[in-house]
């Protein structure tokens, strides 16, 4: 069990006009998983690297426990990095893989089997032992990968893309052994993805960056609740954004005025949001009454279990996610009624640039 | 006219050379070390020549030399071949001025630089002139002999300098293919830098290294005008002892010119036999 603690972490590549990892300060508490989130570029995967000690960092400090680890060469700093890419040595048979970092302390030959089979045991594996790597398939690579990681029992557990090489169906194996083998061991672990659906899915926090930056660290249902910015509310999936100006609890917009009792902003400019799920929609009756307004369906697309619209009102577009039903009852052109509930607007300060 | 007609037709003209001079020259050559010659009346083949090859007494020293340098110069050549691919692959500044420097020497010839070593490093080559002018030797016989000398010095550095470049292209390349990732698993996983290289970039770029060094090991077995111009005259390699038979102006000695020179080849092919099966069962890969 350790708790990492990065403060005012930099990484500058020489030539690079921005820092890859700038001024980062993030707490990871011990024995959780924690999400690096972000596109490609945005200095999770050096983050990743900085962590376990490949990357020397151009500034600021990363504690396990409260002590600093940088004078700590990787070999010996116990953070255990999983590439997206199983990576087994093809050379080595599937125990000698999963024993590699025994093998490397000079433990002996009893000690290293005993500890190979409890680990295959561990990722659903027993038996293997004597297979090379490329007789197994991609998933069981990926658990054996995870195997030889593990069996030192590391302070922490660095995960690269852990999932992305896989194929839907294994994903969701591959992802329920991680948190279950993880659960088990407590082993304080970090993965890295692009994918805000997986980080949801597997991570107990997630860090959202960009750029190099932090933009919010928070639990999963936070960043659909109460984003920090606009751009993070982008990220994740909230397209419906509509400018006004807030006060008492309340937000003027060309629109018209909405209650919005849930706010980071107390009064002046601000940006009203509202995820696509959470804005209902009904057949044009009687006038709009307190928080709807008239808008037109400009396409639709049936998904099967849901259907996503696009509707316009006034200069403004808004996403809407309904039920499938809706699909069989409003067609594009239909007139309808948007009601927008207080409790699930979220005002954000405009967005700085 | 079919498909398959087509090809054939087309391919004829390289099959043609291939059969003539390959096939053909090698039969006429394994009739003549056999003393078959139905066109002088020789019909009757026998192992006279080989019997005579194998009863010179020049013959078994002539093969531990021939042994002895092929197998020092692919060790050598192979060993700073890796040395010099892992430091030239990190980023440092006039990389590519190295790389260029590095493969600069492939498309020169080995005679040129069996010339050069015979200038550089002969007793009164220019080391030698330079050693005696700095007042380190008193006399340019005191100059280690390093040319046409009983530990074929002068052959073994011509091959190392033509080879490391060679090896080691391929093994730089192998290097840059696989990347850094199998190094920094292990090296999380606890490895020291030498357990990194022993455990995993030797054993991944085994394989490749192990396929070029056996052209090496061939190449130095079976060349002759490297030893010509810097061996010793006495033993000679066998390839230099098969053309002075062949160059004899007594035509007795064509046979068992012919004999050793296929002799050279058979003993060849076993070694690269030999050798690639000793080599799967180091490297054991997929």
């Amino acid at each position: 069990m350790t708790a990492v603690t990065l403060s005012g972490l930099t990484k500058s590549y020489p030539g690079a006009t921005r820092p890859a990892v700038d001024r980062l300060d993030l707490a990871l508490t011990s024995g959780k998983i924690h999400a690096l989130l972000g596109p490609s570029g945005c200095g999770k995967t050096s983050t990743l690297k900085l962590i376990a000690g490949l990357l020397r960092p151009t500034s600021g400090d990363i504690r396990f426990d409260g002590t600093s680890v940088l004078a700590v060469p990787a070999e010996r700093r116990g953070a255990v990095l999983m590439f997206q890419n199983h990576l087994l040595f093809p050379y080595m048979s599937v125990g000698e893989n999963v024993g590699y970092a025994l093998k490397v302390r000079h433990e002996s030959r009893a000690v290293i089997a005993s500890r190979v089979d409890e680990m295959l045991e561990l990722v659903k594996l027993p038996g293997l032992a004597n297979r090379r790597p490329r007789e197994l398939s991609g998933g069981q690579q990926q658990r054996v990968a995870l195997a030889r990681a593990l069996i030192v029992r590391p302070r922490v557990l660095l995960l690269d893309e852990p999932l992305s090489n896989l194929d839907a169906d294994l994903r969701d194996d591959m992802r329920a052994l991680i948190r279950a083998v993880q659960a088990q061991l407590a082993v304080t672990t970090v993965f890295v993805t692009h994918d805000q659906q997986e980080a949801v899915v597997m991570a107990d926090t997630i860090a959202l960056m960009s750029g190099g930056v932090l933009l919010q660290t928070a639990a999963p249902d936070v960043f659909y609740d109460s984003p920090a910015s606009v751009e993070v509310a982008r990220f994740f999936g909230n397209t419906n954004l509509l400018p006004g100006t807030c006060a008492d609890g309340r937000i003027a917009t060309p629109l018209g005025t909405f209650r919005a009792p849930r706010s980071t902003v107390t009064t002046g400019p601000a940006v009203l949001t509202i995820r696509p799920e959470s804005i209902k929609f009904s057949a044009t009756g009687q006038p709009p009454g307190a928080n709807e307004l008239g808008g037109q369906v400009l396409s639709h697309i049936y998904a099967g279990t849901h259907a996503r619209y696009r509707i316009a009102a006034g200069d403004f577009h808004f996403d809407v996610i309904t039920d499938a039903e809706a699909a069989r009852i409003y067609r594009d052109g239909d007139p309808v009624r948007l009601r927008f509930p207080p409790e699930k607007i979220w005002l954000l300060p405009p967005h700085s640039g | 006219m079919s498909e398959r007609w087509k090809i054939w037709a087309m391919l004829a003209p390289a099959l043609l050379v291939l059969i003539a001079v390959f096939v053909g020259g090698l039969a006429l050559g394994v009739g003549r070390s056999l003393n078959y010659m139905p066109i002088i009346g020789l019909t009757a083949p026998n192992l006279d020549a080989y019997r005579q090859i194998l009863r010179m007494p020049e013959f078994l020293p002539s093969l531990a030399t021939n042994l002895y340098i092929a197998v020092v110069s692919t060790a050598v050549s192979m060993v700073l071949a890796i040395a010099s691919a892992l430091l030239m692959r990190r980023a440092f500044r006039g990389k590519r001025l190295m790389t260029f420097l590095f493969s600069f020497n492939l498309p020169i010839p080995h005679v040129v630089g069996a010339i050069g070593i015979l200038f550089l490093f002969a007793q009164s080559g220019a080391i030698a002139r330079l050693a005696y002018g700095v007042g380190l030797i008193s006399r340019p016989m005191e100059f280690p002999v390093l040319v046409n000398d009983p530990h074929a010095i002068g052959i073994i550095l011509e091959y190392v300098w033509k080879e490391v470049p060679f090896i080691g292209v391929v093994v730089l390349a192998v290097l840059q293919s696989l990347g850094d990732d199998y190094e920094a698993v292990a090296q999380t996983l606890g490895a020291t830098p030498w357990q990194r290289f022993a455990t995993v970039v030797l054993p991944l770029i085994m394989p490749a290294t192990l396929s070029v060094s056996v052209l090496v090991l061939a190449f130095t077995f079976g060349e002759f005008l490297v030893p010509y111009l810097l061996g010793q005259t006495y033993p000679a390699t066998l390839p230099v002892l098969a053309v002075r038979l062949f160059t004899d102006p007594d035509l007795n000695q064509r046979p068992p010119a012919m004999a050793l020179s296929i002799l050279i080849a058979l003993i060849s092919a076993v070694m690269v036999v030999l050798y690639m099966a000793l080599s799967r069962r180091v490297v054991r890969s997929d």
